[in-house]
């Protein structure tokens, strides 16, 4: 998986966090999509925030609050256990959709790397697209939306 | 920085301070022309521009008697970091999650990257 790089025409790079886990890349895999409702932090990264449960269901990312349901985006590539992609618009219409990219590399037995790229900030946001100097704010209000 | 991160957080959790925001993204204006465009009076107007300045988002300059505001250059390395903070929030607690699905005895020894590929 190669990373991206900020250029100069780019509105708002691409942003990328990665973390090593003790685990190989099946069981990271497994554990970071079929078990997310165990360790994702609801109360402060969701929409309708603590007392929900969030899964994936039927190639879509969906957070379930009561009897409320939240689309936070749809499977584009699956691709176990190297990694997956979603589209990526909690609290948002799918059209204002980012994207979100998680890899696991087993750098050594037992140990992956797993990595984060959100991007596409750019792509369907006049404003973000408008300039690097005032687009960031477009991209801090869809992203505010997302974590509320 | 995790302290300035949540101040960030703070600032921007309020709707009419993402609304300036909004509005100063289209250009430079004094607090009244804000206050026009706005549903809120022109001192909370200037109250919340303190804390935008405050947390390095917004900036003012005087121009004869009155400020006028803009969105401060920094302002997308604030977004950035911000947001690469929130993504390491959420991977730091997965991380956290599988180190607990892990017996004890098989710790290996942290955090050495050795190239094997």
């Amino acid at each position: 998986m190669t990373v991206p790089e900020m250029t100069s025409g780019e509105a708002f790079a691409a942003v990328e966090r990665s973390v090593e886990v003790p685990a190989d890349a099946a069981t990271a895999f497994t554990l970071f999509t079929d078990r997310i409702a165990d360790w994702w932090p609801m109360a402060t990264h969701s929409v309708h925030g603590e007392g929900g449960t969030v899964g994936f269901e039927e190639g879509r990312l969906v957070e379930r609050h009561g009897d409320r349901a939240e689309c936070w985006g749809e499977v584009r590539h699956w691709d176990p256990p190297h990694g997956f992609a979603v589209t990526w618009h909690p609290g948002r219409d799918a059209d204002e959709a980012t994207e979100v990219a998680v890899s696991f590399a087993e750098e050594e037995p037992g140990r992956t790397r797993v990595r984060l790229v959100h991007s596409g900030w750019e792509r369907r946001d006049a404003a973000a697209r408008e300039s690097y100097a005032t687009g960031w704010v477009a991209v801090l209000g869809r992203y505010v939306d997302a974590t509320g | 920085m995790s302290n300035q991160t949540e101040r960030v957080l703070d600032a921007l959790g309020d709707a009419s301070r993402r609304r300036i925001l909004e509005l100063l993204s289209t250009g430079a204006r004094p607090v009244g022309a804000m206050a026009d465009e706005l549903p809120i009076g022109r001192p909370a107007v200037s109250k919340h521009l303190r804390v935008l300045e405050d947390v390095g988002l917004v900036r003012h300059e005087s121009r004869g008697t009155r400020n006028v505001y803009a969105l401060a250059p920094e302002g997308p390395q604030v977004a950035r970091r911000w947001i690469e903070q929130t993504w390491g929030d959420v991977l730091g607690a997965f991380a956290a999650y599988v180190d607990e699905q892990r017996t004890d005895p098989a710790r290996r020894g942290g955090g050495r990257t050795e190239e094997e590929r």
